[in-house]
């Protein structure tokens, strides 16, 4: 569980960034949703709660050599992961009392403050994050933009996904949520090259380490989901105008549960050791197990990683191919959503097995 | 409260929280005596640069070649630097230096080297005049008589200290700058449709 914290953490920023958009929206320009107040005040105390686990992974290793107090309170005051968890504490708690105390449907005006406050939040936390420590100010804003960025756009997503009504207007949200996703995605793209650019530069390499093989079956398991945002941004209006609204959060939902793999994978990667030197890490961390499986050959600081395409590669990315029309096809019908993520998933497991098979 | 006041009285105190200060990820620079160095007068005090301020926790343990942990008598950490004073001089031999350092941020480094001692008396002498010390005397018949058991074992470490290239250069400012512009493109796009949803939204 511990070592999935960090995606239960862009869950409760999601839940609650994507809460407060959706309450800052006039009524008329989004579909009947509700977004229970419990949600978000229970995510706004788990984010200090969650940042604090990533103080005390380091309190615990610290603590070996000098008392665990001192520790404690030189973490807390002199590193910037208990800064900026000082930071978030007072941000939440005036965030808490935001939400808690007016009523959010009323006005748009308090969403609209949470919402901007929230993303002070995730700044504080892009602060600390192990790409700012390594270029301050353009790994801060790498991080952040990505962070923000992806919970504003699959945020919105998981209320209207779960908690709409059926009967909802949906032209009208689609009308400024289809540009705001393609905005969003390419904001959280650009920081996601950065963040890769800085922490594992040696791409190819990485995928030696488990930061790397969990690196790649992100980026794989993104395959369905920006199919999945295609046909939601291009085709759903029309589709939407043909054959009404029946089973229109479905998709939805589908695209909204490979999400949930993508932050699961995100916060195991977050866990690993980062390739910035793909064989100096190679000294302290053994190889992933993922990649042995493929690899047959001896690892030592020297072994070059190549790729090579083959006829089995052909044959898996093929298979991928196929899969992803599967995909499509539930979407376009309209089928439950798990059927058509559980499609998607495996199109991006052949992907890897077509990558893996390749590597020599 | 009226709510432009509350939103100002928001705005400034969420600036005044953020913490602003921000630190690198920290590697070893260099060291003396440097990594895989045969140093010929006995040591007992090591200095290790890293490429950034690093932080008290910081520690440094000495294992010799016979599986001995040696003494660390005091650790002083200035800036970027970590002094290390041994309890006493270190005889012939091959050292191992693992050093555990804490960045100014979350991320602990470690790591070791390798150096070797080879201090026969003559050399002995040598350095005692260039850091004249009374108590030094003694113990340099000791450790002379140590010096030819550890020949062997000092020639085979000392290649193994080879494989592990720990001063190869750092590439600095290694992000690829084709990389960046994409990144940049990206990201502007990204604002302008966010900038025209927001507008177009705020319009009505």
């Amino acid at each position: 569980m511990i070592i999935f914290f960090k995606g239960i953490l862009y869950l409760a920023f999601s839940f609650l960034l994507g809460g407060l958009i959706l309450e800052s929206i006039p009524k008329h320009r989004k579909p009947n949703v509700k977004v229970p107040k419990e949600l978000l005040l229970w995510s706004i105390v788990l984010i200090p709660i969650l940042i604090f686990v990533l103080l005390l992974q380091i309190i615990q290793y610290l603590s070996q050599s000098i008392g665990y107090w001192e520790t404690f309170t030189s973490v807390l005051f002199n590193f910037d992961v208990g800064k900026a968890w000082l930071a978030s504490i007072l941000i939440a708690v005036v965030l808490y009392l935001l939400v808690r105390r007016n009523e959010l449907q009323e006005t748009t005006f308090y969403a609209r403050l949470g919402a901007f406050l929230t993303v002070v939040l995730i700044s504080s936390y892009s602060f600390s994050s192990h790409a700012a420590s390594l270029y301050p100010l353009l790994g801060f804003f790498a991080h952040f933009l990505h962070v923000v960025a992806v919970s504003a756009w699959i945020g919105v997503l998981f209320y209207v996904a779960w908690f709409s009504n059926k009967r909802s207007e949906w032209i009208p949200f689609l009308n400024w949520y289809t540009p705001f996703s393609i905005g969003a995605v390419l904001l959280l793209s650009g920081g996601g090259l950065l963040l890769t650019e800085i922490v594992a530069p040696q791409y190819i390499d990485a995928w030696v380490l488990s930061y790397g093989q969990a690196l790649l079956m992100k980026h794989l398991l993104l395959i369905p989901v920006l199919l999945y945002a295609v046909l939601h941004g291009f085709f759903l209006k029309r589709s939407l105008l043909k054959k009404g609204e029946a089973n229109v959060k479905r998709s939805l939902q589908g695209e909204a549960i490979i999400i949930l793999v993508v932050f699961g994978v995100t916060g195991f990667l977050s866990q690993q050791t980062p390739p910035h030197e793909v064989w100096r890490t190679l000294l302290q961390n053994s190889p992933s197990p993922f990649f042995l499986k493929w690899f047959d050959g001896s690892i030592d600081e020297k072994s070059i990683i190549s790729f090579v395409a083959t006829s089995e590669t052909y044959m898996w990315a093929a298979g991928a191919l196929v899969m992803l029309l599967f995909t499509a096809y539930t979407v376009i019908k309209r089928w439950p959503g798990w059927i058509g993520a559980l499609l998607g998933v495996a199109a991006s497991a052949l992907a890897y097995a077509a990558l893996m098979s390749g590597v020599v | 409260m009226p709510k432009p006041l509350l939103l100002i009285a928001t705005i400034i105190m969420t600036i005044l929280l953020v913490p602003v200060v921000s630190y690198a990820h920290s590697t070893l620079e260099g060291s003396t005596p440097a990594s895989g160095e045969t140093v010929n007068y006995s040591v007992d005090v090591l200095t290790l640069k890293f490429n950034t301020p690093i932080k008290d926790g910081s520690t440094v343990t000495l294992t010799s070649d016979k599986g001995e942990d040696i003494e660390v008598g005091s650790v002083s950490i200035q800036e970027n630097n970590m002094l290390v004073q041994l309890s006493e001089t270190l005889p012939s031999g091959v050292y191992t230096v693992h050093y555990e350092i804490v960045g100014g941020d979350t991320h602990i480094v470690d790591g070791d080297y390798t150096f070797t001692v080879k201090a026969n008396s003559a050399e002995q002498k040598n350095g005692e005049e260039n850091e004249p010390k009374p108590e030094a005397e003694e113990p340099s018949s000791e450790q002379s008589t140590e010096d030819d058991t550890n020949e062997k074992n000092a020639a085979e470490k000392s290649s193994n200290a080879q494989n592990v290239p720990s001063e190869q250069p750092e590439e600095d400012g290694g992000l690829s700058g084709s990389m960046i512009a994409i990144a940049t493109v990206l990201i502007a796009i990204g604002l302008g449709f966010i900038w025209w949803v927001m507008r177009k939204k705020g319009s009505e």
